[in-house]
């Protein structure tokens, strides 16, 4: 038990230097209320691409004039005419736990289909296609 | 799920101060979204003598149908028509993006009541004390946990029900079976929060059950939230029910239904699953008990369920009433399934109550059931005997496309309909056919 309270302490921690990540970006970037973040966590090239190629139809849908793509620096992505931030690995591990513990924005969409955030069971299913997941369930 | 009541205080105060000062007065007036809220708003506005004119949806599957009575039109389409003055009212999460949409629509004919309710007015913290408090909730969520994971054998699963509707906890079971076959899973224990979830998994005889209040469920999983399979070895049983999950939204994609989300979703199988349905005890003799105690005839009475905990219809207890009367005259003796103070039988009918495990042989000695669309038609749906169902337009709750029995593959004899208050006539006398 004595090992589950250090990871659950681990994770607590890992939380609060993810809120430390958010406020470091809000501060150097302006961040207003009324921006929203797209986080892209994973290495999942096909996922990332729909994401970004749906990227304008969810502005659209939403009506929000001005998105920042946070990227780890796995997924480095370069040339977009949005604003895209590079952050570190562990950086972006922390700003999801802080994520998952609360939700310190209004609007935030994580690209991903893992736990806990989606799967990808539907995906291939009765004609349902990746774009479909992604204007359909991600940027909802 | 239904309004709460602190949202229908939001919903009159905001109605009331507005109407007192005239905002209606020689306007129409549109509802934006057919959502859980415009059934109150509605009938809010006709206490004030305010008729709605229209209900503004995006959903392109639900313009040119009808909601509560009224058209269902896109809000670009209406605005292109409509020359009189309006009055939009608008309570959503969504509220801040439905009013940028009407702005855009640049017509200064409109004005917008925007009725704020907890869904919109959830306050969103980044402060220290915020997580904090998010912190202590994860822990209590993780002890719940594991005070209840420390009673079963160490390899035990939680399999967690985040939502008490028996339609949910049906449709998980149906397919445990064979998930816990796929994933090798030996000793697991389904947690429910509300004791008519606990029954209908005792429906499926499952190893282990354990009632917790919604609290302690909602702190659990805000707890695997965050610590994720990793840690707590849990698996929700539904496809929502925590605040980062993301699922599709089928109001597009009329070839998913309720099931298909169990399939593909939850559980990660295709469309060869195999279903698992409860068994039957066939030599019960309770249905023929509760016949003969309430009078009613064999195979020649038709049931009534007129409640959905999901969602208020739009069918009066009058209409219901008329139905009982027109099958009665055809021979039928009608009886209402209904429960408590909240559930008056249908007026000329005889009250009946009968527990889940019984529920498909008294239908089936009864002969014929009627009922709006709610998770007891799931519990009943193998019963051999006149199902007829009804639908609701315009509410997702009640949604024909995503809930049907026939479509989920739950049942290919039933019969169903939508129904309509402008059809009220028409479908009653469908009903009175139908059953024979």
């Amino acid at each position: 038990m004595e090992n589950f309270k250090e990871k659950l302490d681990s994770y607590f921690e890992a939380s609060r230097r993810g809120r430390a990540v958010w406020k470091e970006i809000e501060k150097k970037y302006h961040v207003l209320e009324e921006d929203s973040l797209v986080l892209f966590p994973d290495n999942d090239e096909k996922l990332n691409y729909a994401a970004l190629r749906n990227l304008g139809g969810y502005l659209k849908k939403k009506y929000i004039s001005r998105v920042l793509l946070i990227f780890s620096d796995r997924n480095i992505i370069y040339g977009s005419k949005y604003q895209v931030i590079n952050i570190k690995e562990d950086m972006m591990r922390d700003l999801l736990r802080y994520y998952r513990l609360t939700q310190f924005r209004e609007k935030i969409v994580v690209i991903s289909m893992k736990e806990p955030f989606g799967n990808d069971g539907i995906i291939g299913e009765k004609g349902i296609t990746l774009d479909d997941y992604v204007m359909n369930a991600l940027y909802v | 799920m239904k309004v709460s009541e602190f949202d229908r205080k939001q919903i009159q105060n905001c109605i009331r101060q507005y109407a007192e000062q005239g905002m209606f007065n020689g306007r129409n007036t549109a509802i934006f979204g057919c959502t859980l809220y415009a059934r109150e708003i509605r009938d809010c506005l006709r206490q004030y003598g305010t008729e709605i004119d229209v209900i503004l949806d995006n959903n392109r599957d639900k313009a040119g149908k009808t909601c509560l009575g009224v058209p269902v039109c896109l809000p670009e389409e209406y605005f292109q028509q409509q020359l009189k003055e309006v009055v939009v009212v608008i309570c959503s999460k969504y509220s801040r993006e439905m009013r940028a949409q009407l702005d855009t629509l640049g017509d200064k004919r409109k004005q917008i009541l925007d009725i704020p309710v907890e869904e919109s007015i959830r306050k969103i913290e980044d402060s220290w004390e915020n997580l904090q408090e998010r912190i202590h909730e994860a822990e209590a969520g993780y002890q719940i946990y594991d005070q209840i994971k420390t009673q079963y054998p160490k390899d035990s699963v939680l399999f967690l029900c985040p939502y008490s509707g028996t339609g949910d906890i049906y449709m998980a079971c149906l397919y445990l079976k064979a998930y816990l076959e796929k994933e090798k899973i030996i000793h697991y224990v389904v947690v429910v929060s509300a004791e008519s979830c606990r029954k209908t998994a005792e429906l499926f005889k499952v190893q282990n059950l354990e009632l917790v209040n919604g609290e302690n469920m909602q702190l659990m999983l805000k707890a695997w939230e965050c610590f994720g399979s990793e840690t707590m070895q849990v698996k929700p049983l539904l496809y929502w029910g925590w605040r980062t999950k993301r699922y599709l939204y089928a109001d597009s994609y009329p070839q998913i239904t309720f099931n298909e989300m169990f399939v593909y979703d939850v559980f990660g199988f295709n469309d060869n699953v195999e279903k698992n349905f409860p068994s039957i005890d066939r030599k019960s003799d309770y249905a023929e008990k509760l016949f003969r105690h309430s009078a009613l005839k064999p195979h020649k009475t038709v049931i009534m369920a007129p409640y959905a905990g999901s969602f208020d219809s739009e069918m009066g207890m009058d209409a219901w009433e008329d139905l009982a009367n027109k099958l009665k005259k055809r021979g039928w003796t009608v009886a209402t399934n209904c429960c408590g103070e909240k559930e008056l039988p249908v007026r000329g009918t005889v009250p009946v109550y009968f527990p889940y495990k019984e529920a498909v042989n008294v239908l089936q000695y009864a002969g014929g059931l009627i009922a709006l669309r709610s998770g007891f038609c799931d519990i009943v749906s193998q019963a051999k005997c006149k199902l007829i169902i009804l639908y609701e337009s315009g509410f997702s709750a009640s949604r024909y496309e995503y809930f049907s029995l026939k479509k989920m593959g739950l049942n290919q004899d039933v019969v169903e309909f939508v129904y309509e208050k402008r059809k009220e006539e028409e479908i009653k006398q469908k009903i009175v056919e139908a059953m024979g």
